[in-house]
C-alpha cells in the first residue's frame, strides 16, 4: 500500500523529467541591453514589442543597464554576455581591439545580405563609424551632432542680431565678450557669454576636432603637432583669461542643474553653448517658449575645419553572444523603417527611436514624416551637417577614453593657469604617445602568444 | 601528540575550516592572482600574456601615477594628524564629567555612520563656491584678509584641503576608541600629578599621552592604511552630480592611487597594470606602517 502511494506521488515527477514539447521553448530569446532609460528606453521597447508581435521564432527582451560598458565587460569576460547591446560609438574601438565584439560581416552575410549593401543605407560618416581597422563591429542607431545653441533674448539685450549667430572664431570671441556681464564693484560674473567646458567637459576633445585637429593620423598620435590642439588650448586660455580665473570658477560653481528649468542657457546665465540635439528636448520640457537658435559651429577663419562633431549610439554584438543571427534579425527590422509613414505616430524602426530622442536618423533615406513631423524643429540643421559631410566623427581609437581624459585634464590646467599651452601639448603627447606605443606592443605580444587561427 | 590532543586539533580545524577556506578563496588567492597579473598584460576579456616587468617600468614613467602617489601622500599627511587631533580633543571633552555627555557622544559619533556616498553628496553642496555652507562660515574671514573665499572642489589648490576637511566627518570612530583609552587611565595618577603641582597641560603631556599611547599608535596605523586607500569621497566629489569628469578633476588634484587603480582596471580595461598599481600601493602602505612602527616603538607605554 505504501509502495503504491509512493509510486503515485512520484509519477508526476517522472513525467516532468521527460522531454518538453512546449513551443515557447523553441523560441530564441535575444537579450538586448541598453544604457538608455526613461523615454528613450520606452521608444526602444515599443520597437521591441512591435518586433515580438506575432513572432514564434525570436523574442527580444530589453534591459536598461546603468554603467553598461562595465557590466558588458564583466559579463563578456564571464562568458554570459547579452546578444545585443546599445553603446556609445566611442567605446567600440576599445572593445573591438580586445576581441570583445563579434564582427558583423559574417552575421550579415549569413542572412543573405551584403555588408556593403547594408552600409550603403547609412549616411557617409555613419558608415565610416561602423568600422574599426576595416572590420564592421557596430551599426549606428542614432546620430547626434554637436552644434551651437544660443539664447536669442540675451543676444537682443546685448544689441546683437538674435537671428545671426557668430560665423567665425573671431566673431565668436567678440560675442563672448559682449554677452558677459559683471558686477561693477566686485567683478563677479553675473552672466557669461560662453563657458568652454559647459555643460560637458567632454567638449574639450570636441573643440580640438572643431578647431581643425585630427588628433590621430597615419597610425600616430599627433597632438603636439596638431594646430587644432594648440588653437584649442590657446582659445581656452584666452576665454578664461578674459573672464578671470577666480570669477570663472565661482561662476561655474553657481550654475543650475542641466536637465532642469535652471539650465543656465534657459535662464540666460549663459548665452551660448555647444550641445547636442537632446537639448532641444530639454528646452521643450523645461523652458517652453524659450527663444533659442541652433546653427553649425562657427568656422575657424578659413582653415579646413568641421562645423560639427558627430557621435552615435550604436548596436554591437558581444563576443560569445548565444544568438547573433537572431540579434541581426532584430537589427535588420530596426533598419527597415516604413518610408511611407505620413505622421509621427506612424514612424517605425530607427526613425521612431531617433524621433523619440530628438536625434537624427543615420539612414540615407528617411520618410517624409521623419523629415517634416520630427519633434526636433531644428532637425534640418543636424541633417544638413550629416549629409554635407561637415560633421567629423570622433576618431576610432582603442585608447580614446584615455586620450579624451588627458585632453580634458590638459585644457583644465591651461584654463586655470596651472600649465602653459606648450607644456600641456608636450604632456598630452608624451602620455598618449606612450599609451599608443604600449597598445601596439601589447597587440604584437598577444599575437605572438596567441597567434590568430589561419 | 596524544590522541586526545590530535582530536582537539582536528576539531579546532574543523570549526575554523570555513574561515580558513574563506581566507584562502577571498583573500589569499586574489592577492596571489593580483601579484601574478601584475607581471602580465591582462584585460579580463582576453587571456593574460606574460610581460615581465613591463608594467612596473611603465609605472616608473607614468606621470599620472606620480601625481596619484603625490596626492595620496599629501592627503595622508594632512588628514592623519588633523583627524587624530580632532578625535582626541573631542574624546578629552567627552571624558569630562558634564551634563548630556551621552547625548554629545552620540552626536559626534553619528556622522561616522552616515554612508560615505550620501555624505559625499552633502559635502559637495557644502563646498559649493557660491552658495555652500562652508563659505558662508569662512567667507567673512577670507574677505577680512582681502581675499575671495575659495571655490574648494573646483579649484586645484583647494580641492585636497577640502577632502582633508571632509575626512574629519569620520572622526567619530577614533573618538570612541580614544574615549575608551582615556577611561582606562587610572585616576590616582592624575591625583598624584595634581598633588605634585602639575597643571592641566602637564597632566595631559606626562600622564594622559603616555598611557593612551597604544591607542594613539593603533589609530595612527589605521589612519595610515585608511588614508592611503582613500577612494569613495574622491570618486564621488570630483563630479558636480551630473557631467562626466576625468579622474582627479580638477586638473588631477584629487587623483588618488585607489581612484587611478579603479579607473585603470574597470574603465581602461588594463587589469594587469592595475594589479601592478595595487602591488605598489601595498608596498607603500607596508613601508609607511613600518616607518610608523619604528618611530613609535620607543614612545609606546603599556600599562603592564
Amino acid at each position: 500500500m505504501r509502495t503504491r502511494l509512493l509510486a503515485l506521488l512520484l509519477l508526476p515527477l517522472l513525467a516532468a523529467c521527460g522531454p518538453q514539447h512546449d513551443a515557447a521553448e523553441e523560441r530564441v530569446v535575444v537579450s538586448c541591453w541598453t544604457l538608455w532609460n526613461g523615454e528613450e528606453a520606452k521608444a526602444l521597447q515599443t520597437e521591441v514589442d512591435r518586433f515580438n508581435r506575432g513572432r514564434t521564432d525570436i523574442v527580444v527582451e530589453l534591459v536598461s543597464v546603468s554603467d553598461l560598458p562595465r557590466q558588458l565587460m564583466l559579463t563578456t569576460a564571464g562568458g554570459n554576455p547579452p546578444d545585443l547591446a546599445v553603446l556609445d560609438s566611442s567605446d567600440v574601438a576599445k572593445y573591438a581591439e580586445l576581441g570583445a565584439l563579434e564582427p558583423l560581416s559574417p552575421i550579415i552575410e549569413g542572412s543573405g545580405e551584403s555588408t556593403d549593401g547594408v552600409l550603403g543605407r547609412f549616411l557617409g560618416n555613419c558608415a565610416t563609424a561602423c568600422r574599426h581597422r576595416g572590420t564592421v563591429y557596430s551599426l549606428p542607431l542614432c546620430s547626434s551632432s554637436i552644434v551651437l545653441f544660443w539664447n536669442k533674448r540675451r543676444f537682443r539685450e546685448a544689441g546683437l542680431d538674435p537671428e545671426r549667430p557668430p560665423r567665425d572664431l573671431a566673431e565668436f570671441d567678440e560675442y563672448c565678450r559682449r554677452l558677459t556681464e559683471r558686477e561693477a564693484q566686485t567683478g563677479r560674473i553675473i552672466r557669461a557669454g560662453f563657458l568652454p567646458n559647459w555643460p560637458w567637459p567632454e567638449l574639450d576633445p570636441t573643440s580640438v576636432l572643431w578647431l581643425g585637429g585630427p588628433l590621430f593620423a597615419r597610425d600616430e598620435i599627433v597632438f603636439a603637432r596638431d594646430p587644432g590642439a594648440r588653437r584649442t588650448l590657446e582659445w581656452n586660455q584666452r576665454l578664461v583669461g578674459n573672464l578671470g580665473r577666480d570669477a570663472y570658477l565661482t561662476f561655474q560653481g553657481s550654475l543650475g542643474s542641466y536637465a532642469s528649468s535652471q539650465n543656465p542657457l534657459f535662464t540666460g546665465r549663459i548665452a551660448m553653448s555647444f550641445d547636442g540635439p537632446w537639448l532641444v528636448q530639454f528646452a521643450g520640457q523645461f523652458a517652453a517658449g524659450l527663444e533659442y537658435g541652433v546653427a553649425a559651429l562657427p568656422s575657424t577663419d578659413g582653415l579646413t575645419s568641421p562645423s560639427s562633431v558627430q557621435t552615435f549610439d550604436v548596436a554591437i554584438v558581444p563576443k560569445g553572444a548565444r544568438h547573433p543571427r537572431a540579434a541581426w534579425a532584430f537589427l535588420r527590422f530596426l533598419f527597415a523603417p516604413d518610408l511611407s509613414a505620413r505622421s509621427r505616430s506612424q514612424l517605425t524602426g530607427v526613425e521612431q527611436l531617433c524621433a523619440h530622442q530628438f536625434k537624427d536618423s543615420p539612414l540615407r533615406d528617411c520618410s517624409e514624416a521623419f523629415l517634416h513631423d520630427h519633434p526636433n524643429p531644428h532637425l534640418a540643421v543636424f541633417r544638413e551637417l550629416a549629409q554635407r559631410g561637415s560633421a567629423t566623427p570622433l576618431p576610432s581609437l582603442s585608447i580614446w577614453r584615455e586620450y579624451a581624459d588627458t585632453i580634458m585634464t590638459a585644457c583644465e590646467k591651461v584654463r586655470l593657469g596651472e600649465q602653459t599651452p606648450d607644456a600641456a601639448l608636450a604632456e598630452v603627447q608624451g602620455r598618449i604617445g606612450a599609451a599608443w606605443q604600449r597598445q601596439r606592443t601589447n597587440r604584437l605580444r598577444r599575437e605572438r602568444a596567441y597567434p590568430p587561427p589561419p | 601528540m596524544s590522541p586526545s590532543e590530535r582530536r582537539s586539533l582536528r576539531l579546532g580545524f574543523g570549526f575554523t575550516a570555513l574561515w580558513i577556506i574563506g581566507l584562502g578563496v577571498f583573500v589569499l588567492y586574489p592577492v596571489a592572482a593580483a601579484l601574478f597579473y601584475s607581471f602580465c598584460e591582462y584585460s579580463v576579456l582576453q587571456p593574460p600574456v606574460w610581460c615581465g616587468l613591463d608594467n612596473y617600468r611603465q609605472l616608473a614613467a607614468d606621470e599620472s601615477f606620480h601625481h596619484a602617489v603625490r596626492n595620496t601622500l599629501v592627503f595622508a599627511a594632512g588628514s592623519i594628524p588633523l583627524g587624530m587631533a580632532v578625535a582626541l580633543a573631542l574624546a578629552l571633552l567627552l571624558n569630562c564629567d558634564i551634563r548630556g555627555r551621552v547625548f554629545f557622544r552620540t552626536l559626534f559619533y553619528l556622522p561616522a555612520i552616515v554612508p560615505a556616498v550620501a555624505s559625499s553628496m552633502i559635502w559637495l553642496w557644502m563646498f559649493n563656491g557660491e552658495s555652500g555652507l562652508v563659505n558662508w562660515v569662512v567667507g567673512p574671514l577670507f574677505r577680512f584678509f582681502g581675499a575671495s573665499p575659495p571655490t574648494w572642489l573646483a579649484d586645484p589648490s583647494w580641492a585636497k584641503p577640502a577632502l582633508i576637511l571632509m575626512s574629519l566627518w569620520g572622526t567619530g570612530n577614533s573618538m570612541i576608541i580614544y574615549l575608551a583609552g582615556l577611561q582606562d587611565v587610572p585616576r590616582e595618577l592624575y591625583e598624584a600629578a595634581t598633588i605634585d603641582g602639575a597643571n592641566a597641560w602637564q597632566r595631559f603631556r606626562h600622564v594622559t599621552l603616555p598611557l593612551i599611547s597604544p591607542v594613539l599608535y593603533f589609530d595612527l596605523i589605521m589612519g595610515v592604511i585608511g588614508s592611503l586607500q582613500v577612494f569613495t569621497q574622491a570618486y564621488i566629489m570630483r563630479g558636480d552630480g551630473g557631467a562626466y569628469l576625468p579622474d582627479g578633476a580638477p586638473a588631477e588634484s584629487t587623483l588618488f592611487l585607489s581612484v587611478y587603480l579603479f579607473s585603470t582596471a574597470f574603465y581602461r580595461l588594463r587589469m594587469g597594470y592595475a594589479c601592478a598599481i595595487a602591488c605598489i600601493l601595498f608596498l607603500v602602505t607596508l613601508g609607511c606602517t613600518w616607518l610608523v612602527h619604528r618611530a613609535a616603538r620607543r614612545r609606546i607605554h603599556y600599562s603592564n
